[in-house]
């Protein structure tokens, strides 16, 4: 036993005292170190979590363009994030934000070209022959306002040396200022806010698009079909250009190409009064697409279109790797852009397909090559099951806009692939794989649709484009609603009811508010694994769990003091227990979860062990891993009508009244939109 | 101050006018008192003050007036003392024990456990040991270091008549040694059968106080027993005047006892 | 002490007081089972605290942050269980009459005691909180390995940090509670006036501050009054030198030197308030029966 007066005990606290004193040492060693000191090295960029510009635009994906990156160790975060574009990251740095979520950087380099050999392309691109060498930024000196450009727009030139700069500003342009200069600068990145404000103007200019497609398709009618012609076919290659073919009801058994800009007219689709008596009635072999057209201009009006092949795309080239020397994504545009469809379009820009019905096996409207195509009162019924048949639109490197239309069945109702400034609004979509699925197509506008029992989901936007906005939409009974992936996405007053998933928040720098989530097994999941978006004032109702998160840093959802409505995170307010939105909500944590459906838990959420924990936990959010915090969740509903609408079983869509939020939704259009848009 | 109240030469302490009153109670009224080499019993009723004499003496009760002076500075331990209640601290053995004190004043603990008769207990601890072991224990502690005085309280009370017996004569074998020993008891066959001087407490004053032989003479009475029962049991019970010796020249109704050299 | 006339005493013979009586107040808490009870105890609460608050998983500052509010309720709580009955113990048994006739002074006996319920604090706070330190250490790993990670400015080294400051603030309630102790007179009183010294001190001065706030303060006075009391002072520091590191460098909470003389003013003002209690009690005791007799 230990007796405290021998010598042994003597030496046992003399060696206490040395431990002591060790423990004093390690203290002070503690407090002499900085931890912020040891910087970091750059790690490989292919390993960072990307924001800022996306660099998967046409340009950067096939070689030809450089953005200078950047790669970040905030003090905060786990993951190394990479910016695109050394003004994406200065305007990071400028945000308030960005420091509350992930602390400060305590490394940062820019990518240098130095002896990159960078020029600037024909069409104005910053480019750079090799690979650039990793520099921290605050050594690298920049060059600023030379004709180098992003796809974005101006873009900064970082070099180690300055000679090498002044080389650069010497050959295009420009100044050489320094990292503190850079800093203070500020730059016009766009935000989700920016993509906000143009959703109306984008859909007034689809309104012009309409009006111009239905005053071109206005035409004399030169050739009357089964009275100056006997086919379709015959009568379009009578008639000349610039004039109607009418097409009388009656049912056709043909393939017709179009090859001059004429407008096809026929009797109608036998929908609107009630038989089908009075259709035009456009019946192919079996074999081919049925309508195919390969001009400008065209007018395909009152028809009903049957009989196309069940080729969904030429198997052969969607799985054949690019070869040296073509686009990096020609597989998939020969791949997807050659099967079957009701009406084809190649190289047919200003095509307007005006109430017609295709009833097909492999695509309704195949459109490509630049065919740009206004879209109305189409109806598209597709295949039983998905797997048979292909899309109701796919739109290939072409611009589409589509409205007052259906989509029944088949594989996806709308694919756009590289088809920027598309709109597709006020129509249906119902039993397809995806209702409306994007690749590689940004600055769209998706709004005011309606989407039901949808296997996978309502709206999909996959490999990162930018700026698309996506309103207003009713998304119910589907495997998910909105799956959005890309920058600067604006998502914002959909309804997305008693589906598996109702949102997620896949895209970057994104914003995601006055959504409803009623009803859904899941109402919204965090997916990027560095938080960058806003999910604020959004409404979560009668959903099995309100949200989830996947790996990833704290995400907190709220916009400072305004959060979401987490029905049952108001209890402990009703209750009295905290002033309205006093109380933070994380919808990840089973307490806050279990408030959702059992208001007793409030019992333990209230706890002080609970509260002293909750207490400080937004502290270092960068830091913490996994879940959802709302700080400030609101005390009611934002939209509780809509909840209501979407809650109720015979209830009819309802879209979210995202013009009524913005002060310019009504205002003329510029003709710079215009431009732009065009 | 009456010259008296100086102690000769052999006073290793001594208490001068002290008084003690707890929440206003008089306890010790005005006391003087030194001693020498030798066992000093203090007798008294219950609750005559003797304890806080003894404390007072001992140096760690605080007199409310009065003076106190310990002969012997500079050794390391001038005063042992034993309370009434053995305080030691449970959990250690009784050898530990000694060995805390000990260690603080170089003694040698086993010594001193050999010295009271308490080796063969050495490993057990201080809250098993029977209540004599205990005190045993603590006449060990008192005497620890060699002090120039030792009080102990009432070493013997509580005790069967052999533990007793060894409690005082184990205090009383360091009085040869030039150790002043004061012992407060109720027992006055062991006082009568060790003590060399007599103090008799009642009410907080002294009633009598000096060597035992001469107290026995002034009194005229045959044992310390009967010396007791007169010294505070006679006349009026105020015990003021009554206190005095005939032979002692006192006017201010206290006693002073000056050591006695002839032992 | 201060009981018979001594001779000068050497510096040696002071250590050899401050370490015998140290010896024994060691031996004493290493005896008392209820001590590493609360040792076990205090593990299960900053681990469940850990566990529950997630933080640990990916750092050590985020499982600072979960640890923060409970520590500065279960420290100062450990810290009076361990000093409530410090100077209590030998003066309701009377052992403190007997260890005033040894040569060993107040300042020895309070620094003996004091040191050795501060190594048992270290033991019974810093033990399982270096457990959990530990923990994280060992566990705390990114959610995903897809991507490049780095520690941030995370580092054991902050954790090292929050565990001198978590010592700190339990020094200076163990102090604080053995000195009240002194006065107290028996166990009961003990326990009522650690009680107080816990209630005052986790809730009291973060509630004076508030008041002085709302009776017209200046804000700007805020971090210097925080750092007056314990707790506020651990806050700040904590907030300065641990999780403040992960902020911009500019951050301000507290005035550190403030913030750590506040700490150690409690503790040494614990220790010379028991100190000064043990060597004048007795004298202000009889002064106040002087006063009484003589009205």
């Amino acid at each position: 036993m230990f007796d405290p007066y021998r010598d042994r005990s003597g030496r046992a606290l003399a060696a206490l005292l040395l431990f002591a004193l060790a423990l004093a040492v390690a203290t002070g060693a503690a407090f002499a170190a900085d931890p912020s000191d040891a910087a970091p090295s750059p790690v490989a960029y292919d390993d960072v979590v990307e924001l800022g510009l996306s660099s998967e635009t046409d340009a950067l994906m096939a070689g030809d363009a450089t953005l200078p990156r950047v790669q970040v160790f905030y003090s905060q975060l786990q993951y190394v994030v990479g910016y695109n574009g050394v003004e994406s990251f200065a305007s990071a740095l400028a945000a308030d934000r960005t420091e509350r979520q992930f602390g400060y950087p305590i490394a940062a380099y820019v990518e240098t070209f130095d002896s990159s050999r960078p020029g600037v392309t024909d069409e104005g691109l910053f480019a750079a022959e090799l690979a650039g060498e990793w520099t921290p930024a605050s050594e690298a000196v920049y060059v600023v306002g030379s004709a180098a450009r992003s796809p974005a727009g101006e873009t900064v030139v970082p070099f180690r040396d300055r000679d090498a700069a002044a080389a650069f500003v010497d050959d295009h342009g420009g100044a050489v200022i320094g990292w503190e200069t850079l800093r203070g600068r500020s730059f016009d990145t766009d935000t989700a806010a920016v993509v906000r404000e143009t959703a109306p103007r984008r859909w007034s200019e689809a309104d012009r698009r309409i009006a111009s497609a239905e005053r071109r398709s206005d035409r004399p009618v030169s050739v009357v079909v089964g009275e100056d012609a006997p086919t379709i076919q015959a009568a379009v290659d009578d008639a000349p250009p610039d004039t109607t073919v009418v097409v009388p009801p009656g049912t056709y058994e043909e393939t017709v190409a179009i090859t001059k800009s004429v407008t096809v007219s026929g009797g109608g689709t036998g929908v609107d009064n009630g038989s089908q008596s009075g259709a035009t009635r456009l019946r192919g072999d079996g074999n081919g697409s049925v309508l195919t057209v390969r001009a400008p201009n065209v007018s395909v009006t009152g028809l009903r279109i049957s009989g196309t092949g069940t080729q969904t795309r030429d198997p052969e080239a969607a799985s054949r790797p690019p070869e040296a020397g073509e686009a990096w994504d020609t597989n998939i545009r020969l791949g997807y852009g050659h099967g079957d469809a009701g009406v084809k379009a190649i190289g047919a820009s200003g095509l307007f397909v005006d109430d017609v019905t295709i009833d097909t096996e492999a695509s309704g409207l195949l459109l490509r090559e630049g065919s740009d195509a206004v879209v109305r009162g189409l109806r598209v019924d597709g295949t039983e099951e998905w797997q048979d048949g292909f899309m109701g639109i796919v739109g290939m490197q072409s611009r589409v806009t589509v409205t007052d239309s259906a989509f029944v069945g088949g594989r996806d109702g709308v694919y756009l692939h590289r088809a920027d400034g598309s709109v597709v609004r006020d129509s249906s979509f119902a039993g397809n794989r995806y209702g409306t699925h994007l690749m590689y197509t940004g600055e769209t506008l998706i709004a005011d649709n309606a989407f039901r029992n949808e296997t996978f989901g309502g709206i999909t936007v996959m490999t990162r484009p930018a700026g698309n906005a996506i309103v207003g939409n009713d998304v119910r009974d589907s495997g998910a609603g909105i799956q959005a992936s890309g920058t600067r996405t604006y998502v914002g007053y959909n309804t997305l009811a008693d589906n598996d998933l109702g949102f997620s928040t896949s895209a970057r720098g994104s914003l995601y508010e006055h959504n409803v989530a009623a009803n859904n097994g899941l109402g919204a999941r965090a997916t990027t694994v560095v938080p960058s978006s806003r999910v604020v004032a959004n409404d979560f109702v009668g959903n099995d769990v309100h949200a989830d998160a996947g790996p990833g840093a704290l995400r907190v959802w709220a916009d400072d003091d305004r959060g979401n409505y987490w029905e049952g995170a108001d209890v402990s307010a009703e209750l009295g227990l905290a002033a309205p939105g006093e109380r933070a909500y994380r919808p990840t944590a089973p307490v806050d979860a279990a408030l959702a459906r059992e208001p007793a838990a409030i019992l333990a959420s209230e706890s002080p062990a609970a509260t002293l924990l909750d207490r400080l936990r937004g502290t270092v959010p960068g830091a913490r891993t996994g879940g959802i915090l709302d700080p400030a969740p609101s005390p009611e509903p934002h939209a509780p009508e809509r909840a209501a609408a979407a809650t109720d079983p015979d209830g009819g869509p309802v879209y979210g009244d995202w013009r009524g939020r913005s002060d310019n939704g009504t205002a003329e259009p510029d003709d710079a939109t215009a431009e732009v848009a065009a | 101050m009456s010259d008296h109240a100086v102690a000769d030469g052999d006073a290793l302490a001594s208490v001068s006018d002290v008084s003690r009153s707890y929440g206003g109670v008089t306890v010790l009224d005005g006391v003087s008192l030194s001693v020498s080499p030798g066992v000093t019993a203090v007798v008294g009723p219950n609750g005559s003050g003797k304890s806080t004499l003894l404390g007072i003496l001992a140096g760690v009760t605080e007199p409310t007036t009065g003076e106190v002076s310990h002969g012997g500075a500079g050794a390391r331990k001038p005063i042992g003392y034993l309370p009434q209640r053995v305080p030691f601290r449970d959990g250690f053995t009784a050898r530990e024990t000694l060995a805390f004190y000990g260690r603080l004043v170089d003694a040698d603990p086993d010594a001193a456990l050999e010295r009271v008769g308490l080796s063969d207990a050495a490993d057990k601890r201080v809250e098993s040991l029977s209540g004599g072991m205990r005190r045993l224990l603590g006449i060990a502690q008192a005497l620890l270091g060699d002090p120039s005085v030792a009080v102990l309280d009432e070493p013997a009370s509580g005790l069967d008549p052999t533990m007793r017996e060894r409690a005082f004569r184990t205090a009383a074998e360091r009085a040869p040694e030039g150790t002043a020993v004061v012992i407060s008891s109720h027992d006055l066959e062991l006082v009568e059968a060790h003590a060399d001087r007599l103090v008799v407490v009642d009410r907080g004053r002294i009633a009598a106080a000096g060597p035992l032989d001469r107290l026995r003479a002034d009194y005229d009475v045959e044992s310390v027993d009967d010396l007791y029962r007169v010294a505070i049991g006679r006349g009026d019970g105020t015990g003021e005047e009554s206190a005095a010796p005939a032979g002692d020249d006192e006017t201010d109704g206290s006693v002073h006892v000056t050591g006695v050299s002839d032992r | 002490m201060t009981g018979p006339k001594r001779g000068r005493v050497g510096l040696a013979a002071r250590l050899r007081g401050v370490d015998t009586v140290f010896r024994r107040e060691l031996a004493t808490v290493a005896r008392t089972p209820g001590y590493a009870a609360l040792a076990v105890g205090l593990g299960v609460a900053l681990f469940g605290v850990v566990a529950v608050g997630g933080g640990g998983a990916t750092g050590f500052v985020p499982a600072i942050v979960d640890l923060l509010l409970p520590v500065e309720a279960l420290v100062p709580a450990a810290a009076v269980v361990l000093g409530y009955r410090a100077f209590l113990a030998d003066a309701a048994t009377g052992e403190l009459a007997v260890i005033r006739t040894y040569p060993v002074g107040v300042a020895s006996y309070v620094a003996g005691v004091l040191l050795a319920r501060l190594v048992a604090l270290a033991v019974v706070v810093g033990g399982p909180a270096a457990l959990v330190g530990v923990y994280v250490g060992l566990t705390a790993a990114p959610d995903t390995g897809i991507f490049a990670t780095h520690a941030g400015v995370d580092s054991p080294l902050l954790y090292v940090r929050f565990l001198a400051f978590v010592f700190g603030l339990g020094a200076a309630y163990l102090s604080v509670a053995a000195g009240v102790s002194a006065i107290a007179s028996s166990r009961r009183s003990a326990i009522a006036l650690g009680a107080l010294v816990l209630v005052g001190g986790v809730l009291g001065g973060d509630l004076a501050l508030l008041e002085s706030l709302s009776a017209g303060t200046s804000a700007a006075a805020t971090p210097d009054l925080l750092a007056l009391t314990p707790n506020g002072a651990f806050r700040g520091l904590v907030f300065e030198h641990v999780i403040g590191v992960a902020f911009a460098p500019e951050t301000d909470f507290v005035p550190t030197g403030r913030a750590l003389a506040s700490l150690a003013g409690w503790t040494l003002g614990g220790a010379v308030g028991g100190g000064a209690s043990i060597a004048l009690g007795r004298r202000v005791d009889a002064a106040i029966e002087r006063v009484r007799s003589d009205e």
